[in-house]
C-alpha cells in the first residue's frame, strides 16, 4: 500500500480562479510525480491520507479522475481530512472508499494527529524541521516524523506550506532535500 | 495697480506676516502657468507658497466670486497630496484660514485611510474644490467608476513632503496617479513641496517628467540652525565598548526631559522604544502619567491621542521611533533627544524639524550614544549638518509590483485601453525604460494569470471587453480595494485586548515564539498573551511587569553613506591627531587603547585585525561604510577565500566592519596579494556568494502583498478566506521553480541587489579601497573598534560544503 497524505489537489486551480496567479506548470508536476508513483509495480492500493482536494470541486479534480482510471487495477482509498468537501459522488465515480479512519493492525490511520491505542499515522500537519548550525543561521525541511507512538507524513501537494515541528532526539527524521531523503 | 499676487501680499499685510522671497517667487511662477520645485523646510510657510496662488488663480479669472457666496461650486481645482496623514489636518486648518480670510466661498476636504464612511460616500457625490488626500486614497478615487468625470475641472496637483514619497514605492504610486491625471489633464500643473536632499534635481525628474528642462526650482532661504549637543559620559573608562542601549546616559537624559515643556525621544527601532520607555519610568516613576510610546506598530487610534495630547500638554515626553512611514507625525515641540546614531544626515535634520516653532529659529538636539564610537557620530553629524552633505533619496524604478497593482486599480474602476496607458507609464521616471515585452508581460499576468495556455483553466481577475481591461468579479474589486495602500511589510498580526480594543499590530514572526501565559512589553504595557485566534493576538493586561521584548524585524537603517564619508574624516583627525571636537577629544582614551592594540587608520588606509581566540580565528576588516555593504563584503570576501581551499565562516557586521570566524586560520595575507578586494567580476561573484535568494525572499514579501497574491483582512466567509491565503515565501518557492521569467520574481532580486545590498555602493567601496593602503595588524586583545563586532553578533553561516553535506553535519537542536 501507498500512503500519500494532503495533496491539496486543486488548489492551485482554486487560487487561480479567484484571481491569483500561482503557476499551473505547479499541477502538471505533480500529476507527473503521482502518475510515476501509480505505476510502480507490485502496487495494489493507494491511501490518501486527507486532503485529497483543496476545496470545492473544480476541473483540477477531472485531471485527477482521469489520472486515476489509468489505473483500473488499483484499488483507492480516503481517509477524509478537514478539507475533503466534495459530494460523496465525485469519490464514488472514481472507485475511492471513504473512511473517517482506517485501522489496520497495527497502524491506525487518521487525517488529524490522534491519540490512539495503536500506532498512529496521520499528515494534516505538513511537518518540516528547522536545523540549526552552530551560527543563528537555520534551514526549514519537509520531513517524515516517526516518533514513538505517531508518524507524520509531509505533504504531498506542491504550492502548501510547512509547519515546523518539535521533536526529541528518539524520534526518527527524514528530510527532504534537493531530490534526497535523507536521515537525521 | 499691484503685483499679479496683490491678493496674498494685502491677506498677509493684514495678519501681520511678511511674505518671504521664495514665497513670492513660488506665487508668481504657479500664476505664470510654471511647474516645479519649492525646497523648503518644515515651518517655513511652504504650504502657502502653493496653497495661495491656487486660490489666487480662480480668483483671477472669476473675479465676482470674491468675497461672495458661490451659490454652484466648482468642480475638483486643486488636489493636495500628503503622505503624512497627521499633517492633513494641519494643511486642511491653514486652508480654512486662507479660505476666510482671503474671502473664498470654497470647500476643503480630506480624503485619506482615516476618512469615515459617511465622508467617502459623500465625496462619490460631489468633491469639495481642494481636496487633501494620500498617494493611496487617490488610487482608490482611480479606482472608482465615472472618475474621469470627477477630475475633469481639476487644475493642478501639489505633492507635498516630495522628498519622503521618492524613497518608497508609495512615490511610484505618486507618479503613476500623475500619468494618469495628466492624461485627462494634458494642461494638469504640477508643483512639488521638497526638504532638501541630496539629489533635487533628480526629484524634480521624478516628479515632473524624466527629461523635463523647463521647470521652476525655488528655494527658501530659510537656513535652520540645528545644533547638536552630544550628552557625554563622565567617565569615559567605564563607558561600555558596545552595546545599543546606551543606559548609562539614563541620568542626564533625565533632567533634560524634566526642564523641557515637551519633548520627543528618538530611538531607531520600536523595541530600543519599548525598552527606553520601560526604564525611564522605572527611574522616574512620577513621570508615569506624563510621558507616552509611539511607533509605527501601535494603533492609529492610540497615536492620534499620543500626538494631540503631548501637542495639548497633556503629555511631557513621548518615546518613539522616526518612522514616517505609516503617516503620523507630531507637531513642532521644544526639545529632541536622540538616542543611538540617526545613520543618516537627513533623518536628523527631518526629527530636528520637529522641534523649535519659529522658522529661523535654531533647535537644539541632544544625541545620546549608545557606545564609545558612537561618540565619533555625533562630531560627524555636527560637520555634515555644517557642510549640507544631505543624502540622496534613491527612487525605485521599474516596480512591476507597483505597476501591477496600478492596472488592478483602472481595471477595477473604469477599465482602461492598453495603448494608452503604455504611452503613459512611459513617460514616468520608474517606468520609462519599460519594454513591449515587460508591458506584455503585466497585460498576460493581470489577464491569463502568467501564460498563455487557457487549457482548463479557471483563472479570472481581469477580463478584455470591448478593447478594455476590465474587472468584472466582484470578489476580485473588492479584494483589490482593500489592498491599495497595502505598501507595508511583514505579515502583522492585531493585538487585541480580551474585553475589546485594539492596541496595534505585531510582527508574526514574534507571535510564532509565544505560548499562551507568555508576557511581552507593547506600546509601554506589560501584556499576557490569551491566545491568537486567526490574525488576532488576544492579550490580557499582565500584574507581573516582566515580559520579553518583540525585536522588529524591520528597523535596521544602516549609515549612510555621507555619513560613512564624514566618519572616515573625523577618523582621520584623530589619526593624525588634529581632532577639535569634544566628542573626538572626549574618545581619546581609548583611541589611544586602540592605537596600542592595533592602528587607527587615515583615510588612506584600510584597518584589517587578524587574531585567534578559543572562539576561533577572526579577521576583522573596517572599511566604515555601513551595514549593509559590509553584509556584501563579508559575503564577497569569504566567497573568494575558499578559492584557496574549502573552509566555513560565520559572519558578522555592524557600520564600521565585518568580521569573518573560522575554525581554521584564514588565509587573509594571501587573499590581499590575489586582489580579493576587486570590483572584477563583482556582479558574479555577489550572485554566487550571498544567499542571493533569503535577501530575494524578503524583498518578496512587500512585492507579493503590493501585487495582491497575498493579503488580509477581507470580509466575509473565514473559511473561504482560509483556503486562499498563502504566504509569499510559499509563492515565491513556486515562482522561482516553475516561472522564473516571472517579473515580480525577479525585481525581488533586483531590489535585493540595489536596495538590501546597496550594491552601487558596494562597488565605489571597493574602488576606494584598491587606492588605500592595506594595513594588518595582529592585536593580542580585542581592539575598541572590533569589540561591538564581536559583541554584536548576526551570524550567518558561509559554507562552500553541499546543501546535503551540510544537512549531515548539522546538528538538530531540540527547541
Amino acid at each position: 500500500m501507498m500512503i500519500i497524505s494532503d495533496p491539496h489537489f486543486g488548489k492551485i486551480q482554486h487560487f487561480r480562479k479567484a484571481g491569483l496567479s500561482v503557476p499551473k506548470a505547479a499541477s502538471y508536476k505533480n500529476w507527473q510525480q503521482l502518475f510515476r508513483l501509480l505505476t510502480r509495480p507490485e502496487l495494489e492500493q493507494v491511501l490518501f491520507l486527507g486532503d485529497l482536494f483543496h476545496s470545492d470541486w473544480n476541473k483540477e479534480w477531472k485531471d485527477f479522475a482521469f489520472l486515476l482510471s489509468q489505473f483500473p487495477e488499483l484499488r483507492y482509498h480516503l481517509v477524509l481530512g478537514n478539507h475533503d468537501s466534495l459530494d460523496e459522488n465525485w469519490y464514488s465515480d472514481s472507485r475511492i472508499n471513504i473512511h473517517k479512519e482506517l485501522l489496520l493492525s497495527p497502524y491506525h490511520f487518521t487525517h488529524e494527529p490522534e491519540n490512539t491505542n495503536e500506532y498512529n499515522i496521520c499528515g494534516h500537519i505538513h511537518p518540516a524541521v528547522r536545523l540549526r548550525g552552530s551560527g543563528r543561521q537555520g534551514l526549514r525541511l519537509p520531513c517524515f516524523y516517526f516518533g514513538n507512538q505517531q508518524a507524520i507524513l509531509p505533504a504531498f501537494g506542491i504550492f502548501t506550506g510547512t509547519h515546523k515541528i518539535k521533536s526529541s532526539k528518539e524520534d526518527d527524521i527524514f528530510v527532504i532535500a534537493e531530490n534526497q531523503v535523507i536521515k537525521l | 495697480m499691484g503685483t499679479e499676487y496683490q491678493i496674498a501680499e494685502d491677506w498677509f499685510r493684514s495678519k501681520d506676516w511678511k511674505a518671504f522671497q521664495f514665497q513670492k517667487q513660488a506665487w508668481k511662477a504657479y500664476l505664470k502657468g510654471e511647474k516645479g520645485l519649492v525646497n523648503a523646510p518644515t515651518g517655513s510657510g511652504k504650504t502657502y507658497s502653493l496653497l495661495l496662488p491656487i486660490l489666487m488663480e480662480y480668483i483671477n479669472n472669476h473675479p465676482d466670486c470674491l468675497n461672495e457666496p458661490i451659490a454652484k461650486r466648482p468642480g475638483l481645482q486643486a488636489i493636495w497630496i500628503s503622505p503624512i496623514r497627521a499633517l492633513t489636518k494641519e494643511i486642511e486648518l491653514s486652508t480654512k484660514r486662507a479660505l476666510e480670510g482671503i474671502g473664498l466661498d470654497w470647500e476643503v476636504g480630506i480624503r485619506t485611510g482615516d476618512s469615515s464612511q459617511k465622508e467617502k460616500q459623500a465625496y462619490l457625490k460631489k468633491l469639495p474644490q481642494i481636496l487633501i488626500t494620500t498617494p493611496e486614497s487617490l488610487h482608490i478615487m482611480l479606482a472608482q467608476k465615472n472618475y474621469p468625470k470627477r477630475f475633469s475641472e481639476l487644475k493642478s496637483v501639489v505633492v507635498d513632503e516630495w522628498h519622503e514619497l521618492i524613497g518608497s514605492k508609495r512615490g511610484v504610486q505618486v507618479e503613476l496617479a500623475l500619468s494618469r491625471l495628466r492624461g485627462l489633464k494634458t494642461e494638469l500643473k504640477t508643483w512639488g513641496i521638497s526638504a532638501t536632499i541630496g539629489n533635487l534635481q533628480e526629484a524634480a525628474e521624478i516628479l515632473l517628467g524624466p527629461g523635463i528642462k523647463d521647470y521652476q526650482l525655488i528655494r527658501s532661504d530659510i537656513r535652520k540652525k540645528i545644533k547638536v549637543n552630544t550628552i557625554l559620559p563622565d567617565k569615559m573608562e567605564s563607558f561600555p565598548w558596545a552595546g545599543r542601549l546606551g543606559f548609562h546616559l539614563l541620568e542626564k537624559v533625565i533632567p533634560i526631559i524634566r526642564k523641557s515643556q515637551s519633548t520627543l525621544i528618538f530611538t531607531n527601532t520600536r523595541s530600543q522604544a519599548e525598552i527606553w520607555y520601560q526604564r525611564i519610568l522605572e527611574v522616574e516613576p512620577e513621570l508615569a502619567g506624563q510621558m507616552a510610546m509611539h511607533h509605527g506598530s501601535i494603533s492609529k487610534d492610540l497615536r492620534f491621542w499620543v500626538e494631540e495630547a503631548l501637542h495639548d500638554g497633556r503629555l511631557k515626553a513621548v518615546v518613539c521611533t522616526s518612522s514616517l512611514d505609516l503617516g503620523v507625525d507630531f507637531r513642532p515641540v521644544e526639545t529632541i533627544i536622540q538616542i543611538g546614531g540617526p545613520k543618516g544626515v537627513s533623518r536628523f535634520l527631518q526629527r530636528a524639524g520637529r522641534s523649535g516653532h519659529q522658522p529661523g529659529a535654531s533647535s537644539q538636539i541632544h544625541f545620546v550614544p549608545t557606545h564609545s564610537l558612537e561618540i565619533a557620530e555625533g562630531a560627524a553629524l555636527r560637520y555634515a549638518i555644517d557642510e549640507e552633505l544631505i543624502e540622496s533619496r534613491i527612487p525605485h524604478i521599474r516596480s512591476f509590483d507597483v505597476l501591477v497593482q496600478y492596472l488592478l486599480t483602472l481595471a477595477v474602476g473604469e477599465g482602461f485601453n492598453e495603448k494608452e496607458i503604455k504611452f503613459e507609464i512611459n513617460n514616468t521616471y520608474s517606468y520609462q525604460s519599460i519594454s513591449d515585452n515587460e508591458w506584455n508581460w503585466c497585460l498576460r499576468y493581470i489577464h491569463f494569470g502568467g501564460d498563455s495556455l487557457k487549457a482548463y483553466d479557471e483563472f479570472r481577475r481581469v477580463d478584455i471587453e470591448n478593447g478594455l481591461y476590465k474587472v468584472n468579479s466582484r470578489r476580485v474589486a473588492l479584494r483589490h480595494r482593500m489592498s491599495i495602500g497595502t505598501i507595508v511589510s511583514d505579515t502583522m498580526m492585531r493585538v487585541k485586548m480580551q474585553r475589546g480594543g485594539f492596541l496595534g499590530s505585531i510582527e508574526e514572526y514574534f507571535v510564532s515564539r509565544l505560548k499562551p501565559g507568555d508576557c511581552f512589553w507593547f506600546a509601554g504595557q506589560s501584556l499576557e498573551l490569551i491566545n491568537i485566534k486567526d490574525m488576532d493576538v488576544i492579550v490580557t493586561r499582565s500584574k507581573s511587569g516582566k515580559g520579553l521584548v518583540p525585536s522588529y524585524q524591520g528597523g535596521r537603517m544602516p549609515l549612510s553613506s555621507e555619513m560613512s564619508k564624514v566618519l572616515r574624516l573625523k577618523l582621520e583627525e584623530i589619526s593624525l591627531g588634529e581632532e577639535k571636537d569634544k566628542e573626538l577629544k572626549s574618545l581619546r582614551p581609548l583611541i589611544d587603547i586602540q592605537r596600542h592594540r592595533s592602528a587607527v587608520p587615515t583615510q588612506d588606509q584600510l584597518l584589517i585585525e587578524k587574531f585567534e581566540d578559543r572562539d576561533g580565528h577572526h579577521v576583522i576588516v573596517f572599511p566604515f561604510e555601513g551595514r549593509n555593504v559590509h553584509e556584501g563584503m563579508a559575503s564577497l570576501l569569504a566567497y573568494r577565500l575558499s578559492g584557496f581551499g574549502p573552509i566555513s565562516f560565520s559572519i558578522a557586521m555592524n557600520d564600521y566592519g565585518f568580521e569573518l570566524l573560522s575554525d581554521q586560520e584564514i588565509p587573509i595575507e594571501a587573499g590581499i596579494d590575489s586582489d580579493i578586494f576587486s570590483v572584477t567580476d563583482l556582479r558574479n561573484d555577489i550572485e554566487r556568494s550571498l544567499n542571493s535568494n533569503e535577501m530575494a525572499r524578503r524583498r518578496f514579501r512587500d512585492i507579493a502583498s503590493i501585487s495582491g497574491l497575498v493579503f488580509s483582512g477581507y470580509p466575509g466567509n473565514q473559511k473561504k478566506m482560509k483556503h486562499l491565503q498563502s504566504s509569499s515565501s510559499l509563492y515565491f518557492e513556486v515562482f522561482r521553480e516553475y516561472e522564473p521569467e516571472n517579473l515580480l520574481l525577479i525585481q525581488s532580486f533586483q531590489e535585493a541587489m540595489d536596495f538590501q545590498l546597496e550594491e552601487q555602493r558596494l562597488r565605489m567601496a571597493l574602488e576606494r579601497i584598491s587606492k588605500q593602503e592595506i594595513l594588518i595588524k595582529y592585536p593580542k586583545k580585542a581592539s575598541p573598534f572590533a569589540f561591538p563586532i564581536l559583541v554584536d553578533r548576526l551570524r550567518e553561516k558561509m559554507s562552500t560544503e553541499s546543501l546535503s553535506d551540510r544537512i549531515k553535519k548539522m546538528k538538530l537542536e531540540v527547541e
